[in-house]
C-alpha cells in the first residue's frame, strides 16, 4: 500500500536535469495513482493506459514548465486530467454532466479516510462512486487517491477553489446518502 | 474497514504489470522523445543552419559576385556620404557664442559711426492741439450772422 507522506522527497531536480533513474522513481511513485484516477473517469483499460503513457511523455517533455518541485504530483495529475477531458470531448457529449453545482457554503471537510467502508460494501462503494457526475467523481478521486488539498485540486482541474470545495462537499454528501439508501434497502 | 484509497488501489493492483511495462517503454524512449531531444536539437540544428548558409552563398551570391560587389560598393558610398553630410550639417551655435558676438559688436561700431557723422535730429516740441474757438459752435454762428 502506497502511503502518501508530507515529507516525501522526490527526485524532481534530478529529473529536470534529465536523469533517467530519477524519472523511473517518479513514474513508479505515480503510475498506479494516475491509473486509478484515469480509469475511474474513463472506465476503459486501454484508454487509461494510453493516457498514463501520454502523461509521462508530456511530463518529460514539459518538465521545464513546472514551477516548484513540490508541485510535481499535482502538475502530473493536471496533465492526466487534461487528457481525460480531451477524451471526453472527443468521444462523448457529457457537457451537460459537467454542469456546475450551486455554490453552497460547505463545512470544513474531513480527510480522505473519514469515509470507512466495510469489506462487504466495497463493491457497493465502487458502484455508487461511478454513479456520481464526472466533475464530482474527479474531485472525490483526487481527494481519495492522493489526498490533494482544495487548492491543489483547483489547480489540477482548472476550477476555482470555492467550486472545488463545493463539489467535494456535495460529492461526499451524495456518496454517503447513496450508501445509506443502499444499506437501508 | 477500509478507506476509499485502499479499495481503489486494491481494485487496480493487477494493472501494475502493464504499468511497469509502460513505464519501461517510456523510459526507453526518453532519448528519442524528451531529454535528449533538446540537446540533439542543438547538435543537429547547427550543421543544418550552416548548410543553408553555404547553399545560399553558392547559389545566390557567388554566380553574380561582381553585381553584388558593385551594389555593396554603392551602398558603402551612400553611407559614407550620409555620414559626411551629417557631420557638416551641425546644429546652430548657442546664443552668446563667438561669431554672433562679433557680429553684434560690428553693428554697435557702425551705429556709433553713423551717430558721429549725422547731425542730431532736431527736436520739435510737441504741438498743442489748437482749437479755432473756445466758444460753443452756436455762439460762432451767431457772430457770423451779426457781421
Amino acid at each position: 500500500m502506497l502511503v502518501v507522506t508530507e515529507c516525501e522527497q522526490l527526485p524532481v531536480p534530478q529529473a529536470r536535469a534529465g536523469d533517467p533513474a530519477a524519472w523511473d522513481v517518479l513514474f513508479r511513485r505515480y503510475q498506479l495513482p494516475l491509473y486509478v484516477y484515469v480509469f475511474e473517469l474513463v472506465h476503459d483499460e486501454q484508454t487509461s493506459l494510453d493516457i498514463v503513457q501520454e502523461t509521462f511523455i508530456n511530463a518529460v517533455r514539459h518538465i521545464g514548465s513546472l514551477r516548484g518541485d513540490d508541485k510535481f504530483g499535482g502538475w502530473l495529475f493536471g496533465i492526466a486530467h487534461q487528457k481525460c477531458i480531451q477524451r471526453w470531448r472527443k468521444h462523448t457529449r457529457e457537457e451537460s454532466a459537467l454542469e456546475e453545482f450551486g455554490a453552497a457554503p460547505p463545512e470544513a471537510e474531513a480527510g480522505p479516510d473519514d469515509l470507512l467502508i466495510r469489506q462487504e460494501h466495497e463493491q457497493e462503494f465502487m458502484r455508487l462512486l461511478n454513479r456520481l457526475p464526472p466533475v464530482q467523481r474527479s474531485v472525490l478521486l483526487l481527494h481519495f487517491v492522493e489526498d490533494f488539498s482544495i487548492e491543489q485540486i483547483a489547480e489540477i482541474t482548472g476550477a476555482a477553489a470555492g467550486t472545488v470545495k463545493s463539489r467535494l462537499h456535495y460529492a461526499k454528501k451524495a456518496l454517503r446518502k447513496l450508501m445509506e439508501n443502499e444499506n437501508a434497502t | 474497514m477500509k478507506t476509499p484509497r485502499e479499495i481503489l488501489f486494491e481494485r487496480h493492483r493487477r494493472a501494475e504489470v502493464k504499468l511497469d511495462r509502460l513505464r519501461r517503454k517510456v523510459l526507453a524512449g526518453l532519448p528519442a522523445s524528451g531529454i535528449a531531444a533538446a540537446s540533439e536539437f542543438n547538435r543537429s540544428e547547427k550543421p543544418r543552419i550552416r548548410a543553408v548558409l553555404t547553399k545560399a552563398w553558392r547559389e545566390l551570391i557567388w554566380p553574380s559576385r561582381r553585381a553584388w560587389a558593385g551594389v555593396a560598393a554603392l551602398w558603402l558610398t551612400v553611407g559614407a556620404a550620409n555620414l559626411a553630410m551629417k557631420a557638416g550639417f551641425q546644429s546652430p551655435p548657442p546664443i552668446g557664442a563667438g561669431p554672433a558676438r562679433e557680429m553684434v559688436q560690428g553693428f554697435e561700431e557702425q551705429r556709433r559711426l553713423l551717430a558721429e557723422l549725422l547731425p542730431p535730429p532736431q527736436t520739435v516740441p510737441p504741438t498743442q492741439p489748437t482749437r479755432s474757438s473756445a466758444r460753443p459752435r452756436s455762439e460762432g454762428l451767431s457772430t457770423v450772422k451779426h457781421c
